[in-house]
């Protein structure tokens, strides 16, 4: 077969092939969220993220219970809670209580510098505060090397509000991907809000 | 007597004419809006409103549904193709749990014929021609229809 029957043919071929059958269409009736997910959270400037579970129970009205586990790398001011919630179609509403301490850290480095003349100079490099639901009050000084010493000083206070949860289920309910925000003074503004991305297992 | 009972049957008409127009508003008659869109990165619809789509678009259906009473009620989104065929009905359950207005949604998907992609880059609607046109989608709350509006799908 020469290129030129092969480049007639094959258009004729496909043509024959669309004639006998049609296109098809796609509109699913959302499903139920019973079931458990796993997936990420990530906050809005990108200074939290980390893991999260989500065991959820959906009866016949749309309600939902279970409860929601996070697993951080680094800080995270979200902690684990049981969630109650709505479905309303594809739109699922989720809301976790997140009373509890909130432990805050301040992490300052200050790099000192000794000249000729033996006279010493103080410089401070970074001051970084990060929030956490876990944590252990005190201070703790390390140091880096180099005349840098890092000095964390951890608090902690009563912490009151609930984290909003805000999904659309996604697949025949085995995605939920959505939004959250704190509410109160579980989390700092810069650090309550952002987004969840959750697949059933 | 007869003038009489003539005058009677006439104000009673009166006031059901009266309590039929005016009492579904203060009782909070049920409305519902309908608009087109495409989803936003997580699923939701965008908040903007579309009258025209791609064929490989995922077309969004939103209703906004208010004065319904709480309770369980039953929602239907006909898609009606441009043969004027029903070709997708999206039903399902909802609640009502308050006074605020319910935002309810469907979507619809296309998906060309088999064999149809090698002709793609000759024709950008081939496997999908049946799909190319007017679309009309009926909002139907427990079974009674409340909305209706069309939008337009090209390739």
């Amino acid at each position: 077969m020469n290129k030129l029957t092969a480049a007639l043919l094959i258009p004729a071929f496909a043509t024959a092939l669309v004639g006998c059958s049609s296109g098809s269409s796609e509109a699913p009736a959302p499903a139920s969220v019973t079931s458990r997910y796993e997936g990420t959270f990530q906050n809005t400037p990108g200074t939290q993220n980390g893991n999260m579970t989500l065991n959820l129970s959906e009866d016949s009205a749309g309600t939902v219970t279970g409860n929601v586990i996070f697993t951080s790398s680094g800080a995270n001011c979200l902690r684990n809670a049981s969630v109650t919630g709505t479905t309303t179609g594809f739109n699922f509403s989720l809301s976790a209580d997140q009373s509890g301490e909130l432990f805050t850290t301040t992490t300052t480095t200050v790099v000192t510098t000794v000249d000729s003349s033996g006279t010493e100079t103080s410089v401070t490099e970074s001051i970084v505060t990060t929030e956490s639901s876990a944590g252990v009050v005190g201070t703790v000084r390390t140091d880096l090397g180099g005349g840098r010493v890092s000095t964390a000083v951890t608090t902690s206070t009563a912490a009151t509000g609930t984290l909003e949860m805000q999904f659309a289920i996604g697949n025949s309910g085995a995605t939920l991907s959505g939004t959250y925000v704190t509410t109160g003074d579980v989390c700092s503004n810069q650090t309550g809000s952002g987004d969840m991305t959750l697949n059933r297992i | 007597m007869t003038k009489k009972l003539i005058s009677r049957a006439a104000l009673i008409r009166s006031s059901l004419i009266l309590l039929l127009t005016f009492a579904p508003q203060c009782w909070g008659a049920t409305e519902a809006t309908l608009r087109f869109a495409l989803p936003d990165k997580h699923g939701f619809p965008n908040q903007e409103p579309k009258t025209h789509f791609d064929c490989s678009d995922k077309i969004y259906s939103v209703t906004e549904v208010s004065g319904l009473s709480k309770g369980r009620h039953v929602v239907s989104f006909e898609w009606i193709d441009p043969s004027s065929d029903l070709r997708e009905n999206t039903t399902y359950d909802f609640y009502v749990r308050d006074e605020a207005s319910t935002k309810l949604w469907a979507w619809l998907e296309l998906s060309r014929a088999s064999g149809a992609g090698m002709l793609q880059w000759l024709n950008p609607a081939a496997g999908l021609e049946e799909f190319i046109g007017q679309w009309d989608v009926n909002i139907i709350i427990n079974d009674k229809k409340y909305k209706s509006s069309s939008f337009e799908v090209s390739c």
